[in-house]
């Protein structure tokens, strides 16, 4: 495998709907503007191109099957490589690695991931009813559960084992809403309180409105390339280009059924799951034991293995050890204020059952942003410095390539200049991580990026 | 489509219907092929008794298209006493005395009806056996 940078990206302007343009004009829009900031004409850059990834989740909002084929199209990549990648809400996630795979394996030099979604061609109740079918429909579905229902029971449970609070989970939003008020591309721009969290309407206890992400319409684009890529592309525009280099990829999976998911014994977890962080350190293993010893067991619904699978194949690949010292933002898959607090612990940024102290502790928020609230703990490692999902949009195919381009941009230090705003620029981010997840945690993709020296 | 996959699940609906490994004795709803325990091809139908607890639940408020009229009701988490998991509806209770842990059985019950010449599905429930904890 050669090393893969990624060297530019571009994000549409994430909204509930997007009337003014077809999915393909919407993607055009965020290629346009990753080929614009690397110095590049369309033509110059056509040449260039060897291939694409594209990534979107669903067939249904478009009502057209084979879009993108005509993604492709439209940008004027026929008849170059394509092939389109599909894994639920991981879709964006599994497309920027499928075009990592494209160039690391030496198929081609520079490749673009490309992913959209229209979600709002459908009333949202239908939207509901589309993403559902990403359930089981002949076992889960159909008892008039759906996603909201499902991450509920999640995080009731995550409350009975561990004690986590709504309180917590609000915080989480609050965060975000926040972070989100910098970034132009966010659907939502909002302060909240604590209060406006729980008071917004109850979707599915303890799940209010404002607990989840909304659907949009957006698109995002990544270039990405090997070091014979950078050359044409630095040629071609007459200046270098900031090295991001991906320095780590993992996924995991889990069964679609969260009834399926097993529930191991302390052993199991230490052997198969636990980072290594967390299997050398002996405090922890008798916190782990204490665990156990109540009665918990791994991963039931409380937790996601494939997150904990995906973290712990990337940062074993990126040389790893201390996440949360080791990475200086994460951009994860906050579909749920809930899924944020579980993936804290998936991505051990800190011990399973902590989540929730840590979500309100400060340590995942950005430094120099009020928020509101008391913290008492000093930013370490924000996560969804952005404003994540929940109040950036969720519009699926474009996600996780979402996180990618800001990932790119914070890596680069050029938040100011596609934000126009400084605020949500990490301080000299070397290293950060993007976290793409699926239905209730069936597929889910880590992908670390790092500034080259 | 629908009304084919309907008459399709009638023994898990109905009967709560799986499987069970002539290897191992793992228990399986819904019904697998193969035992994921001891990777047996060996299984033969098996039908669950229909009791259980309560593993986890929540009470929708804004329900899927078809559940509107529902509303609230309650989705569960079922730890089958045989084993499996399975997600269904707790009925028969208000939703604020519902428990993790609470003891549950199997009833049947209808579930939805697509529209007026439409479908009418049924399908089990748990509800809360009486003075179960």
């Amino acid at each position: 495998m050669r090393p893969v940078y990624a060297v530019s990206g571009g994000v549409s302007k994430f909204a509930k709907a997007r009337p003014d343009k077809t999915f393909q004009g919407i993607v055009k829009e965020a290629y346009d503007y990753a080929i614009n900031d690397i110095g590049l004409e369309f033509k110059q850059f056509t040449e260039i191109v060897d291939g694409s990834v594209a990534s979107y989740f669903s067939d249904h909002f478009q009502r057209q099957l084979m879009s993108g084929i005509m993604a492709q199209d439209y940008l004027g990549l026929c008849p170059k490589p394509g092939h389109r990648v599909e894994g639920g809400g991981a879709t964006g996630g599994l497309c920027f690695q499928e075009a990592w795979k494209s160039v690391a394996s030496g198929a081609m030099d520079v490749c673009v991931a490309y992913g959209f979604e229209t979600m709002s061609h459908v009333e949202t109740w239908k939207g509901n009813e589309f993403i559902a079918l990403a359930s089981d429909v002949s076992f889960d579905y159909p008892v008039g559960g759906f996603y909201s229902g499902y991450y509920a029971m999640m995080v009731t449970r995550h409350m009975k084992e561990f004690g986590t609070t709504v309180e917590q989970m609000a915080a989480v939003s609050v965060k975000n809403y926040m972070n989100a008020f910098s970034n132009p591309y966010a659907q939502k721009h909002q302060r909240l309180t604590i209060k406006d969290v729980r008071n917004s309407p109850m979707v599915a206890w303890p799940l209010t409105r404002l607990d989840i992400c909304v659907m949009s319409d957006g698109a995002a684009a990544t270039i990405l390339c090997s070091e014979e890529g950078l050359a044409k592309l630095e040629k071609a525009g007459g200046k270098r280009l900031p090295r991001i280099k991906v320095t780590g990829i993992g996924r995991g999976t889990d069964a679609m059924r969260m009834s399926d998911r097993p529930h191991d014994n302390y052993d199991k977890f230490i052997k198969s799951y636990a980072l290594p962080h967390e299997a050398e350190n002996k405090e922890t293993q008798a916190y782990y034991k204490k665990l156990w010893a109540k009665g918990f067991r791994y991963p039931g619904v409380h937790s996601f293995r494939a997150g904990r699978m995906a973290g712990k194949q990337a940062y074993k690949m990126a040389g790893i050890n201390d996440p949360l010292n080791e990475i200086d933002f994460i951009e994860l898959h906050d579909a749920y204020t809930s899924s944020e607090i579980q993936t804290y612990e998936d991505m051990g940024l800190c011990r399973y059952g902590e989540g929730g102290p840590f979500a309100a502790s400060g340590k995942a928020h950005m430094p120099g942003v009020d928020y509101g609230v008391k913290l008492k703990e000093k930013p370490i490692c924000p996560v969804n410095p952005s404003g994540g999902l929940i109040a950036c949009g969720h519009p699926v195919g474009a996600t996780g390539l979402m996180q990618a381009v800001f990932a790119i941009w914070q890596l680069q230090g050029t938040i100011k200049k596609h934000f126009r705003d400084a605020t949500l620029q990490i301080k000299d981010a070397k290293r950060g991580a993007i976290h793409s997840h699926a239905g209730t945690g069936t597929y889910v993709s880590v992908s670390i990026l790092e500034r080259e020296k | 489509m629908d009304l084919a996959r309907n008459w399709r699940l009638k023994d898990q609906r109905y009967r709560l219907e799986g499987t069970i490994c002539n290897k191992c004795g793992a228990k399986f709803f819904p019904p697998r092929g193969v035992c994921t325990e001891c990777k047996s091809r060996d299984l033969r139908a098996h039908e669950f008794d229909g009791h259980g607890a309560v593993y986890s639940f929540t009470t929708l408020t804004q329900a899927p298209m078809g559940f509107e009229a529902a509303v609230p009701y309650i989705v569960g988490m079922i730890k089958l006493d045989e084993g499996p998991m399975v997600e269904a509806q707790i009925t028969d209770v208000n939703p604020s005395a519902v428990k993790i842990g609470q003891r549950v059985e199997m009833v049947t019950r209808k579930l939805r009806e697509y529209g007026e010449a439409g479908l009418i599905v049924y399908a089990y429930k748990f509800r809360p056996i009486a003075n179960g904890n």
